[in-house]
């Protein structure tokens, strides 16, 4: 969920999706090993095992969302690049190369555009092309445990302090490390 | 509705209920079923008769299949709403304590449980009350964020309460603060103009986040 509400791309939980997807294979060998008079146990399995595998969709499908959505910017970033996993990589590889080629294809070859210097061609350049993740939005939080007391901005003087079990509506951005560390979940 | 994902960022109400489905909920089972061995972790072996703990998910399924009785929580039970009814009214800066998940969980025991529910029409009203209740405390909530509000404390409000105010309530603080960096770089006098001329605008933002809340809302009932 932290991704789901995450304004950023994070760090790809590869462990985990490695696990998982290991897991689903041996639940569905379980699955046909099973008796087919068996049919209620049968059933029960394959619920639960489409309860996690539609989990696992949404996580990965999440990202790919924001890949697209940031493709300029994560070219720009190794830092952001490292947070993806390899297959993650050469997609936001291609799709950014396709996306280059559209816009030659389409704006820089169709009109009188040759005189232009390269640099003025580049698309990271372009703001409004150039999506960068909005940090300071604001997102819900729920605490996992105390936390110590941070201000939510360089510029405010007023601290906060998060105690076990709030919920809360806040800047994502102060909140970067506490997701990490699993002080809060986004919800 | 349809088959589409939504969108990073926000959720769907059946989303909502889908992480409802693993709260833990008691059952009396009416079969035998070995051992669960699930992705999750195991489910101990149910017995007919002895009162076992499962995934709500999993208790609709059986109870379905008329294969278990549900027990109905404590929270659930019309005493108690009652005395969570009396808490909402008494306190009204605050949320009375409910389960995350009170509402898509009641929706389905409701749903496919009501014949192991004593008092269920009793039930139905006091919740319908209930919601109402905090409806209202959140409507009031909405209206009071304003250009000072940095953190808005939302402690038991239940999933689809969050959900259904998630983007108004973030795109009015997110539009405040957008409004508060342009004011703090403008220059003495003229700022606080600008400050005051801009706000007006996204006062009204809050108005229509509400309306639209409404809205929703009247939507949802008719939809029961």
């Amino acid at each position: 969920m932290n991704e789901k509400f995450a304004p950023e791309i994070l760090q790809h939980k590869s462990d985990l999706v490695d696990t998982i997807q290991q897991l689903l294979e041996t639940q569905a060998e379980r699955i046909t090993e099973l008796s087919e008079r068996d049919f209620l146990l049968r059933s029960i399995y394959e619920m639960e095992r489409e309860r996690v595998e539609y989990l696992l969709r949404v996580y990965l499908r999440t990202r790919l969302q924001k890949i697209t959505k940031y493709a300029i910017h994560i070219g720009t970033s190794v830092e952001v690049q490292s947070r993806l996993s390899e297959s993650e990589r050469s997609f936001a590889q291609q799709y950014l190369e396709l996306y280059k080629e559209h816009m030659d294809a389409s704006i820089w070859n169709s009109a009188d555009c040759e005189m232009l210097p390269a640099k003025l061609k580049d698309l990271s350049k372009m703001a409004t092309l150039a999506v960068q993740p909005k940090t300071s939005s604001h997102v819900f939080a729920r605490v996992m445990r105390d936390c110590e007391p941070f201000t939510l901005s360089d510029r405010a003087e007023e601290q906060v302090e998060l105690k076990r079990g709030e919920l809360v509506l806040l800047p994502y951005q102060p909140l970067a490390n506490l997701i990490s560390d699993g002080s809060v979940c986004l919800t | 509705m349809g088959s589409r994902a939504s969108e990073a960022g926000s959720l769907r109400a059946s989303e909502v209920a889908y992480f409802a489905g693993e709260t833990a909920i008691q059952i009396v089972p009416r079969i035998k079923l070995d051992v669960l061995q699930f992705i999750c972790g195991d489910v101990p072996e149910l017995k007919p008769n002895f009162p076992a703990e499962v995934p709500l998910w999993l208790a609709v399924f059986l109870r379905k299949r008329d294969k278990c009785r549900i027990v109905v929580p404590a929270w659930l039970e019309a005493e108690n709403l009652a005395g969570t009814l009396d808490d909402e009214k008494r306190h009204q800066d605050r949320f009375a304590q409910l389960p995350y998940h009170y509402v898509e969980i009641a929706k389905e025991l409701l749903t496919h449980a009501s014949e192991d529910i004593v008092d269920i029409h009793q039930i139905r009203n006091v919740l319908a009350d209930i919601e109402d209740h905090r409806r209202a405390k959140v409507e009031r909530g909405l209206r009071n964020i304003d250009a000072d509000t940095s953190i808005v404390r939302v402690s038991n409000l239940g999933a689809m309460e969050l959900n259904r105010i998630r983007l108004v309530a973030a795109r009015a603080l997110n539009d405040f603060r957008t409004l508060d960096v342009h004011a703090a770089s403008g220059s003495g006098g003229s700022g606080i103009g600008v400050t005051g001329a801009t706000r007006a605008p996204t006062m009204g933002t809050v108005g229509a986040g509400g309306e639209r809340l409404e809205a929703a809302l009247r939507r949802r009932d008719r939809m029961r």
